[in-house]
């Protein structure tokens, strides 16, 4: 069955393709709302709240766009807001854990053993548009053309973005090359 | 190693980053049909929760500004249904009226935004300017969700500003350096304070 047929049944009222149509785009929603958290019940609340907008604007989906690609963009709208109250709320705390993070954080990133969790500290502190767009085209897999339509930016702009934050990436990284090319 | 191979390493290795659980698809499925079943309207009006903040000119206005909106919207999604009544299928004065009150309100609505990027460029920022642009994000949203509103250059420079929008809504007070380059970025590149004046007939709002 196309996408067009299933929004279309769903449209009718038909709950079986209600339910088709998210376990089709379940997995891509919460996996997306994870890496961009990092955590996961508000992954789940993030995922929740998609489908919720989902079926309550089903109607106004045009097929402009692919319906995968229509989801994940309300599905980035709920996770960027759910980002920006978790980041007010910890701003209005007095935050000792701050302090104690950029304590440990300081000698790490010069003598890290762990790559991976060198890698990922890296990656939580680019600016949100590098990250963003880092995750869902190198970790995730999107294509420029998705992220752009997703996000409502030009693909050009997401390519920048990708390759700023690459940059950035390889300069914070710069002391594992060498092991990279050995491993 | 060149950028390139560095590159592919730097993907291997970030596949891992934050490598996400198995999903909890009954947990949320649950959740979905009893947040729908439990208030079907929150599905369409979340969009509406507007930030709280002391009243200022710019709330005033704001609040004319949405409830030209909400008439718009409401007009524009009650005409269909008129349509469809016997003896009232022949009033097409009603369709047109819907889009000449979105129409008008999204070119009002386009004066303010264009007014808040000149005090964004200018660095003339009040305190209530993060709650503007919050407010002015969710109308954008809510243009955006309106059938009538079929103008394709019309419904283009408003994705354009919500992204926008949502990126000068996310800087703290100036904000990081890169942060704003994105965003001045981003105003370069998709032209759009020309293309706001474009749609805007008689210049910025007041």
């Amino acid at each position: 069955m196309t996408a067009t047929d299933l929004v279309g049944r769903v449209l009718a009222g038909d709950p079986a393709a209600e339910r088709e149509l998210y376990d089709r785009h379940v997995d891509r929603v919460y996996r997306l709302s994870f890496r961009l958290t990092g955590d996961g019940e508000l992954a789940t609340d993030c995922t929740q709240e998609t489908f919720i907008r989902v079926f309550g604007r089903l109607e106004t989906f045009r097929g402009e766009a692919a319906l995968s690609t229509w989801i994940t963009s309300i599905a980035y709208s709920v996770i960027y807001n759910a980002l920006r109250k978790v980041k007010r709320s910890r701003e209005t705390e007095v935050d000792l854990e701050v302090v104690d993070q950029t304590a440990i954080r300081a000698p790490a990133s010069r003598a890290e053993p762990d790559l991976k969790a060198s890698l990922a500290r890296e990656i939580d502190s680019l600016p949100d548009g590098y990250r963003t767009v880092f995750v869902m085209h190198d970790v995730e897999g999107y294509t420029h053309e998705e992220i752009a339509t997703s996000l409502g930016i030009q693909a050009g702009t997401s390519k920048a973005q990708l390759s700023r934050a690459r940059a950035k990436l390889r300069r914070a990284l710069a002391a594992f090359a060498g092991e990279w090319v050995t491993r | 190693m060149t950028d390139d191979r560095l590159d592919e390493r730097l993907k291997q290795e970030a596949r891992a980053y934050r490598d996400p659980p198995e999903t909890p698809r009954e947990e949320i499925w649950a959740r979905v049909q009893a947040a729908r079943r439990a208030s079907p309207r929150a599905e369409r009006g979340r969009q509406l929760e507007f930030p709280t903040t002391r009243s200022t000119s710019w709330r005033r206005g704001g609040v004319a500004l949405a409830a030209i909106l909400l008439l718009g919207v409401a007009i524009g999604r009650w005409t269909p249904r008129l349509a469809e009544t016997p003896g009232l299928a022949e009033r097409p004065v009603s369709a047109a009226r819907a889009e000449t009150v979105l129409r008008f309100a999204a070119v009002e609505h386009l004066g303010r935004v264009d007014a808040l990027l000149t005090d964004y460029e200018t660095g003339r920022t009040t305190a209530d300017f993060q709650a503007t642009t919050r407010a002015l994000l969710s109308r954008t949203r809510l243009l955006l969700d309106s059938k009538r509103l079929t103008d394709p250059s019309m419904r283009k420079l408003l994705e354009d500003l919500e992204v926008l929008l949502m990126q000068v809504a996310q800087l703290p007070g100036t904000g990081p350096a890169e942060e704003r380059a994105l965003i001045d970025e981003n105003l370069a590149e998709q032209a759009i304070r020309p293309r706001l004046r474009n749609a805007i007939p008689s210049g910025p709002a007041a």
